[in-house]
């Protein structure tokens, strides 16, 4: 790194991917904050502990084997339908570059970014499970789905070689997919078999409404996921880059230099934020008239107008972007209370909806919307297009393959060895039953300690 | 055939390159759809307004409720 120009990039660079990891911690303070909020006062700890041990144990998987899945696997499983790219030695645990090196500035940060996607992919499954779900279980799932399966997806269809871009044209530019639908698609799986809060739903069957013990902290919450949704997106993408590396200078041709999406292939700054900001106000609007003004649906709909938009929006106009949000946000408020009646399926957020639907529908909208532009980066050679079969089977891979089936498997084994589900006596009397005791009992005893020091001094 | 006006990313003149969004060419149709879609939003949610805030007095003249709801109850008859 000794020409000017290579320098200023590479810690440009460094800086940029730096900063979206502050940003993005915010997300993982909002889900927190909304979970506590929407749960019962008898759960309000177990809850927040729950969510907030996600991060040492996904951080120490994700080091392990999480961030070595995404470079070894983009060819598909390698050895059985990929070859094995000898670049993923480099992100094993014990290699050099897995720590501070003068020669590789880059590793730490851009490990550090997904890593915070990991995060946001087991939170948004621990939200739907809270008040029920024993915090060894979900754990579990934690790792499943922050350092296997998720980075899995990622590295077939959203690395720039990876096996789904270049076979299927699969395009999810900020990760409705990659992130979202296999978050919801595993929080399905996973409430199938934990099934509803005791109370969820009346004798015949039609669904009570559970309150939120604190609606405001629930608002803040989802500000904050929004506000660390701009991290998000920026982490989606390179920077700055020239068209040398990416492959789309003409022979002879100028060097140009580009920010661009996770494929190589270019957006500019710009492109998101106006489509970020539209895709939220399309949500909201949406939102608003179709829960008739209630706020958790107004808000969560102006998470899923972002969601549904995510795919496309290094591309779409920003008026596009509004309108593909806002019909997302209508369509996963309506299936949400569908499947809630149809199938009793008790999902205490409504992260299946506003992450699993919204993130599928978004693919789908792609396809189409982005027909024939290309997934690869110029030095592919000829490009694979985005299709609408191409984006829709990547939808299925997404939520169904890699989010919802394995989700399912491990929760059924953990049902099956009783670890899966709190017992009914500590799920009626709340999840803090053993906290809330200890607490009664420190106060009871300082109490009496109170009294005798009080009639002491009275002597 | 793409509906941007982008087929492929090798060898791209990337000083003349200019928008990349789908069916350009359309921008004035996307602001029209744009001006649509906020005027109706106002009316559709003035019309539910006025029609929450109607069942809230119809509510409120039963049962002697507004002096309940006046005094904080919220379970109303």
């Amino acid at each position: 790194m000794t020409e000017s120009l290579d320098a200023l990039i590479v810690i440009f660079t460094e800086f940029y991917y730096w900063l979206t990891v502050v940003l993005m911690f915010m997300i993982h303070v909002g889900f927190c904050m909304y979970e506590v909020g929407v749960s019962r006062y008898k759960n309000r700890m177990h809850t927040l502990l729950k969510n907030t041990m996600v991060i040492p144990l996904v951080t120490i998987t994700f080091y392990l084997f999480g961030w070595w899945i995404y470079w070894a696997f983009p060819y598909g499983i390698p050895g059985l339908t990929g070859e094995y790219p000898e670049v993923a030695n480099a992100y094993l645990p014990w290699s050099e570059n897995m720590g501070t090196h003068m020669q590789d500035r880059i590793t730490g940060v851009f490990w550090a970014a997904f890593l915070l996607f990991s995060w946001t992919a087991a939170s948004i499954v621990s939200g739907s499970l809270i008040e029920r779900v024993r915090s060894g279980a979900f754990w579990m799932m934690a790792v499943l789905i922050g350092s296997c399966t998720w980075i899995i997806d990622a590295a077939w269809g959203w690395h720039a070689d990876g096996w789904m871009v270049t076979e299927l044209g699969y395009h999810d530019a900020y990760a409705s997919g990659v992130i979202h639908a296999i978050a919801g698609g595993a929080a399905l799986g996973a409430l199938i078999v934990l099934g509803p809060r005791i109370g969820k739903f009346r004798p015949d069957g039609t669904p009570r409404n559970i309150v939120p013990n604190n609606p405001w902290l629930v608002t803040v919450g989802l500000f904050l996921i929004y506000t660390g949704f701009w991290g998000f997106y920026v982490a989606c993408n390179v920077p700055m880059i020239d068209s040398d590396f990416i492959g789309s200078t003409p022979e002879g041709g100028v060097t140009f230099y580009t920010a661009t999406t996770i494929y190589y292939t270019p957006t500019t700054l710009s492109a998101i934020t106006f489509n970020f900001l539209l895709s939220l106000s399309g949500g909201l609007l949406a939102g608003y008239l179709v829960s008739r003004g209630d706020a958790f649906w107004t808000y969560s709909a102006g998470l899923a107008g972002i969601i549904t938009a995510s795919a496309g929006n290094d591309l779409y106009h920003p008026v596009e972007s509004m309108l593909v949000g806002a019909v997302g946000a209508w369509a996963v408020y309506k299936i949400h209370y569908w499947v809630e009646r149809r199938f009793k399926i008790d999902d205490a957020v409504g992260a299946v909806a506003v992450h699993g639907y919204a993130g599928f529908i978004g693919l789908v909208i792609a396809g189409f919307l982005l027909w024939g532009h290309p997934a690869t980066a110029g030095y592919h050679g000829e490009a694979t297009p985005i299709t609408p079969w191409g984006n829709t089977i990547g939808a299925i891979i997404m939520f169904f393959v890699l989010g919802f089936l394995p989700m399912w498997i491990l929760a059924k084994i953990l049902n099956a060895l009783g670890l899966l589900r709190v017992p009914r006596e500590v799920e009626l009397a709340g999840l803090d039953i053993s906290g809330n005791h200890a607490y009664a009992l420190d106060e009871a005893e300082v109490r009496e300690a109170t009294v005798a020091a009080a009639a002491e001094a009275k002597i | 055939m793409s509906t941007t006006p982008v087929e492929t990313w090798q060898a791209v003149d990337g000083t003349t390159l200019g928008v990349i969004y789908p069916f350009a060419g359309a921008e004035g149709v996307l602001a029209v759809l744009l001006l649509a879609f906020w005027l109706i939003w106002h009316v559709l949610q003035m019309r539910h307004e006025k029609r929450e805030l109607q069942e809230d007095v119809d509510l409120l003249r039963k049962n002697g409720n507004l002096e309940r709801a006046t005094k904080g109850d919220n379970l109303l008859l």
